[in-house]
């Protein structure tokens, strides 16, 4: 599974899909301070990217692509 | 849960570089997200939003005869179901320079997840037949403008009438009147390197050393640009877009306008070093 559930932080592996999507939400909205961990994300469906955008929790890791990277950075406004 | 670090660790070290896309942190996408338009609605609003890396970026490419297009790209709220990743078709853009996203639910209390709330807008240097190849079914989701040079051009910083740049406009004109690109080059490289850096001028100066780098000018473009380093103001010209039929112009006397404009660089040159005896900085009205 692309997404490993460590409260309070969720870490993305590989590329995470559409699947995850409601895990994620339900994870972020169940958890107070959530964290993401990106730095081992090589790409994500555009439904977990919508739940960041939503929920804005804090990123302490960017993805590898630092594309992906700056999107999220502006969505969420928090920089790693 | 314990969770072990993927190879990925070890790409991204590879792969950590300065963003090639820069995102601004803080962007009011409500003005685009939801449908604003500029410059009597041929221009989309968001482009007023680009960093000065990614306007650069684009307007380097588009003097150089590339296609450059915005798009705004709205997919349904079904996109999802029905196997689109709209995410995933942005970011794989062909020539990609500058990437937005917002969302267009505020709301978190009524966010479904499995619908899509998404908007981007997308600046990209590529063939218009490339991109609707890329987007496909996508198309009709994606409203694009083409996006000339002038377009980018954004001037900012103090304002000055420093005599030098007036002299420096008039002579860059008969430079550009006899074809001698080279010359006019030299002389705004020369220019830029002895001015301040907050200065609309100097703002003026590198748009036109960016322009002067196209294989065959935009004579329009350059000459746009030329008056904006004397005035602070750039007006954009009727048909700033270079086209394929644009000849080469041979410089009618390019031998004898190099000189010339070189040697009243120097002139120029020992007025900026009085100048700069005089002040610090050249943004003041009246310079000594």
């Amino acid at each position: 599974m692309p997404l490993f559930f460590d409260p309070p932080r969720v870490h993305f592996d590989g590329h995470c899909e559409l699947q995850d999507a409601s895990a994620l939400w339900q994870f972020l909205r169940a958890t107070p301070a959530a964290e993401v961990d990106l730095e081992c994300c090589e790409g994500m469906h555009a439904a977990l990217f919508q739940v960041l955008a939503v929920l804005r929790p804090r990123i302490v890791a960017p993805p590898i692509d630092p594309r992906l990277g700056s999107l999220i950075e502006q969505v969420t406004g928090s920089a790693p | 849960m314990a969770r072990a670090k993927s190879s990925t660790v070890r790409t991204r070290r590879r792969l950590k570089q300065p963003a090639a896309v820069v995102i601004e942190a803080t962007v009011d996408t409500a003005s685009w997200a939801d449908g604003a338009d500029i410059a009597g609605g041929r221009l989309p609003a968001w482009l007023s939003f680009l960093a000065d890396a990614e306007r650069r970026e684009a307007f380097r490419r588009a003097v150089a005869g590339e296609a450059v297009v915005a798009a705004r790209y709205a997919p349904a709220e079904d996109c999802f179901g029905r196997g689109i990743d709209p995410l995933g078709l942005m970011l794989a853009t062909p020539d990609l320079i500058a990437l937005r996203a917002a969302r267009i639910t505020a709301a978190p209390a009524s966010f479904d997840p499995g619908r899509c709330q998404l908007r981007f807008a997308l600046l990209a240097a590529a063939p218009p037949a490339a991109l609707d190849q890329h987007w496909h079914d996508q198309r009709d989701r994606i409203r694009c403008w083409p996006v000339a040079a002038a377009d980018l051009v954004l001037i900012g910083g103090s304002a000055t009438s420093a005599p030098v740049l007036e002299d420096f406009s008039e002579q860059a004109m008969d430079a550009l009147a006899v074809g001698d690109f080279a010359a006019l080059a030299t002389a705004t490289a020369t220019l830029l390197g002895l001015m301040g850096e907050q200065l609309n001028a100097v703002a003026a100066l590198r748009w036109l050393s960016l322009a002067l780098e196209a294989a065959v000018p935009d004579r329009a473009l350059l000459r746009a640009l030329i008056e904006a380093v004397g005035s602070g103001q750039f007006t954009a010209p009727a048909e700033a877009v270079i086209t394929p039929t644009d000849e080469a112009v041979v410089p009618a006397e390019p031998a004898a306008a190099a000189p010339r404009l070189v040697a009243d660089i120097a002139v120029l040159t020992r007025d900026i070093a009085a100048v700069k005896r005089c002040g610090p900085v050249l943004d003041r009205k009246e310079l000594c």
